[in-house]
């Protein structure tokens, strides 16, 4: 699949959607190459609350760490494009204006990526998920290459619908749940503080915000006992 | 060549027919199609008529004016019509006369209700459906040498098109209901991680004990595994799962 083009790969995947395959049948790392990115995440949207990672590049920390970062601090492309149904795009992130997102830009920048795109997965005037994509090096993303992530954005849809919705419930086969841990951690924390599982989840963003961690290194020190949480830290 | 005044209602009446929003109603759709007919063609009046395709009964029925309303009706109840044989068949049906064979032979009933009202010939074409009901549209003329060939292909081309905007509704409303599915799996997902966590930490359980104590529970009350996680998940433990002893 290496040398594979473009045209073909969108092909083949078009061809996959069409007999009924899933988004197994999409290598995130391929996904990225083809398209002229560093990482592409996509998430699919609970009945509440914010966008659920369901697909990445298991060898790349990038596009994860920074869909985490928004889920942390309620803020960023996904969240926007999620909640908007528009496409999201910032060409450079070390020089776009703080009023955008206060809190992701600068940590964002903290990290090799510079600019993104958040696409919206609209069924109608549904909005199912969001496919973002991360590049490294600064400046707007050319037509071309707009399109063809709409493109792939379309397919990508087809694939997420066939996932089979008992594996995903129980977490037996199916896609990923990046975030399970998270909120596994906000039943930990709801037991031990007799708290909510919202306020639960609130702590964790927060705690991982105060001290810069991944939110799923705040919910494994959570659940392995390293990490108290009570008002004192 | 230059372009007739015609032909640029025909490709508006097209457009109108395909480029619809979203949610529009199938109903209203198939009466602006028989409307477009009547405005293109040389007939009195167009109707349609939808049928389930397993029962054969009228699930849609609509038509330009109240006069053909009343014919379209009037096949379904008599269950007997050109509109009827041409959704049935998915055939279309060339122009037959009323006044006398083969039209007369072939509905004895409809075609003297058809005349009482001044129509002197039908014809008919398939309207190609989604969720494979079947539909035909009829029409309905009073000087039937105003029709040709060429006419039966536009009202052909015109039923098409509404069948496209149809079946592309079909298609959206069919993967709402998956989405919709998808989204509620993900909902439970996430209520059956945290109610992990309630019991790991009430229980002091790894998370793969939590998640089989949560299943074995759920399956042997019969009860919904996403319900009692849920229930879990608000911190409303049931007592018999702290204490398996009872």
């Amino acid at each position: 699949m290496a040398r594979d083009d473009l045209p073909g790969y969108l092909q083949r995947l078009r061809q996959a959607a069409r007999t009924g395959a899933d988004l197994s049948a999409a290598q995130a790392a391929d996904a990225a190459r083809l398209l002229r990115l560093d990482a592409v995440t996509l998430s699919l949207l609970p009945t509440r609350g914010p966008p659920e990672l369901l697909w990445s590049d298991p060898a790349d920390a990038l596009g994860r760490a920074l869909e985490d970062l928004q889920t942390t601090l309620g803020e960023g492309p996904t969240l926007d494009a999620a909640r908007t149904g528009q496409t999201v795009t910032e060409a450079d992130l070390s020089t776009a204006s703080a009023a955008r997102w206060p809190l992701f830009t600068p940590a964002a920048c903290d990290t090799p990526a510079r600019a993104v795109i958040a696409h919206p997965l609209l069924l109608g005037v549904v909005t199912a998920g969001v496919l973002t994509g991360y590049r490294i090096t600064p400046g707007p993303l050319p037509a071309r290459q707009r399109q063809e992530i709409t493109r792939f954005a379309r397919i990508a849809l087809d694939l997420l619908l066939h996932t089979p919705p008992h594996a995903l419930a129980t977490g037996t086969g199916g896609p990923d749940l990046h975030r399970a841990e998270v909120h596994q951690a906000a039943g930990v924390l709801s037991v031990r503080l007799a708290i909510s599982i919202d306020d639960a989840l609130l702590r964790l963003r927060a705690h991982a915000w105060r001290h810069n961690q991944a939110l799923p290194d705040v919910a494994r020190a959570v659940i392995t006992g390293h990490l108290r949480l009570d008002s004192h830290n | 060549m230059p372009t007739t005044d015609r032909e640029a209602r025909i490709a508006d009446a097209v457009l109108d027919l395909v480029h619809r929003r979203a949610d529009f109603d199938p109903l209203e759709l198939l009466h602006d199609l028989t409307g477009q007919v009547v405005a293109l063609l040389q007939v009195r009046c167009a109707g349609v008529t939808v049928l389930d395709r397993d029962t054969h009964e009228p699930v849609h029925v609509t038509a330009s004016d109240e006069l053909c309303l009343a014919l379209e009706q009037e096949q379904s109840a008599l269950g007997e019509g050109p509109c009827i044989d041409s959704a049935r068949a998915r055939q279309p049906l060339p122009v037959t006369p009323l006044t006398g064979p083969p039209g007369s032979v072939r509905w004895p009933r409809f075609a003297p209700y058809a005349r009482r009202a001044g129509i002197t010939a039908v014809a008919a074409v398939s309207l190609g459906l989604p969720q494979m009901a079947l539909g035909g549209m009829n029409l309905m003329m009073t000087h039937p040498a105003g029709v040709s060939d060429q006419d039966l292909r536009l009202a052909r081309t015109l039923a098409d098109a509404a069948a496209v905007a149809l079946a592309h509704q079909q298609q959206l409303i069919d993967k709402d209901t998956v989405l919709a599915q998808l989204q509620r799996a993900l909902d439970s997902r996430l209520v059956i991680e945290q109610a992990k966590g309630v019991l790991s930490a009430s229980l002091h359980l790894s998370m793969d004990e939590a998640f089989q104590r949560l299943r074995v529970h759920a399956r042997s009350r019969q009860q919904k595994l996403t319900e009692l996680a849920a229930r879990i998940a608000r911190g409303d433990v049931p007592a018999e799962l702290l204490d398996p002893s009872q």
